[in-house]
């Protein structure tokens, strides 16, 4: 690793660079947690609404791992 | 210990005695066995009850009235929920205003172009996260209010919190447990939207089961108090 280059890049831009792989990996993180707590929380609470609930959860999960695709091939 | 065991016997034969000297019951050819038959019926009486007290109160988007559908944790076959309730719509506005808050900024930046010096695979990229980001604010409040959610069934209360998206707690009470309900109402919201807060006092392990910012707090917690009426009458 040349550091004097890491340096030179130094900026926002690198900054953001580094950051929107890792924000998109968290967002990604928190709703397959949430997946998961929709699942528990139906043993406890179910309606009829249920479906719509996994629904929209898979449809933001899905639009989240777009995102990191997105950044990991127009970042790079 | 022997007399014990007379006594029990006695009973036995007593109970037997009277149940020989009901008569038949009519209808359905006369098969059902009238001391199964009973029980269910009282149920049936007690639920009609029940819904009598219950249908007295307005439904509206935080509370619902026999919601069909509805499966909770531990129901019995025969045990319905009479009433859902949840918070009132107008605490979920700090999240909305939020959001929307949020989508307008990522209006403004495309209008007014604030990410113009950065490359433009970069500044798609960050609207993109600001986008998910908005709507995970909106999913997360959302779940947050689907979730908080409190139960009456035709036997017991029950209170779901469901906190931070990651904590859960479940209590609940029979009927007949319940000892005191208190409600109130404060704030300026409260007053205008008539929302508050009902404390029911158990003589469970859980002492009080609280159902927060519902709609019509004085007529639930009337509700709740004739409940408890009819349950252990």
């Amino acid at each position: 690793m040349n550091l004097n280059n890491f340096f030179a890049d130094f900026g926002l831009v690198f900054l953001l660079k580094w950051f929107l792989p890792f924000l998109f990996l968290g967002q990604l993180i928190f709703l397959l947690i949430i997946a998961r707590q929709i699942k528990l929380m139906s043993n406890l609470f179910k309606t009829n609404m249920d479906f719509l609930l996994k629904g929209a959860n898979w449809l933001l999960l899905a639009i989240t791992f777009l995102g990191l695709l997105f950044c990991f091939g127009s970042l790079s | 210990m022997a007399v014990i065991y007379k006594a029990t016997k006695e009973g036995q034969e007593k109970q037997k005695s009277s149940v020989a000297a009901q008569p038949p019951v009519e209808g359905k050819k006369g098969r059902e066995d009238p001391s199964s038959l009973k029980p269910i019926k009282r149920r049936k009486k007690k639920r009609d009850l029940y819904r009598d007290i219950t249908h007295k109160i307005r439904p509206g988007v935080g509370l619902q009235l026999e919601p069909k559908g509805v499966k909770f944790a531990d129901k019995d076959k025969d045990e319905e929920a009479l009433v859902v309730l949840r918070r009132h719509p107008v605490t979920n506005a700090p999240w909305i205003i939020l959001t929307i808050i949020m989508f307008f900024t990522l209006f403004f930046n495309f209008h007014f172009n604030w990410l113009g010096s950065l490359p433009v695979s970069l500044r798609l990229t960050i609207n993109y996260a600001w986008l998910v980001l908005t709507l995970l604010v909106a999913w997360s409040g959302l779940l947050s209010w689907y979730f908080n959610v409190n139960i009456i069934s035709d036997k017991r209360i029950i209170d779901v919190d469901f906190h931070d998206l990651i904590y859960r707690e479940v209590s609940d009470a029979n009927l007949e447990k319940i000892e005191d309900v208190t409600h109130n109402m404060g704030g300026l919201l409260g007053i205008i939207f008539n929302f508050g807060d009902i404390y029911v006092q158990t003589a469970g392990a859980k002492p009080q089961i609280e159902f927060l910012k519902v709609p019509h707090p004085a007529q639930v917690a009337s509700i709740l108090r004739k409940l408890r009426e009819a349950a252990s009458s």
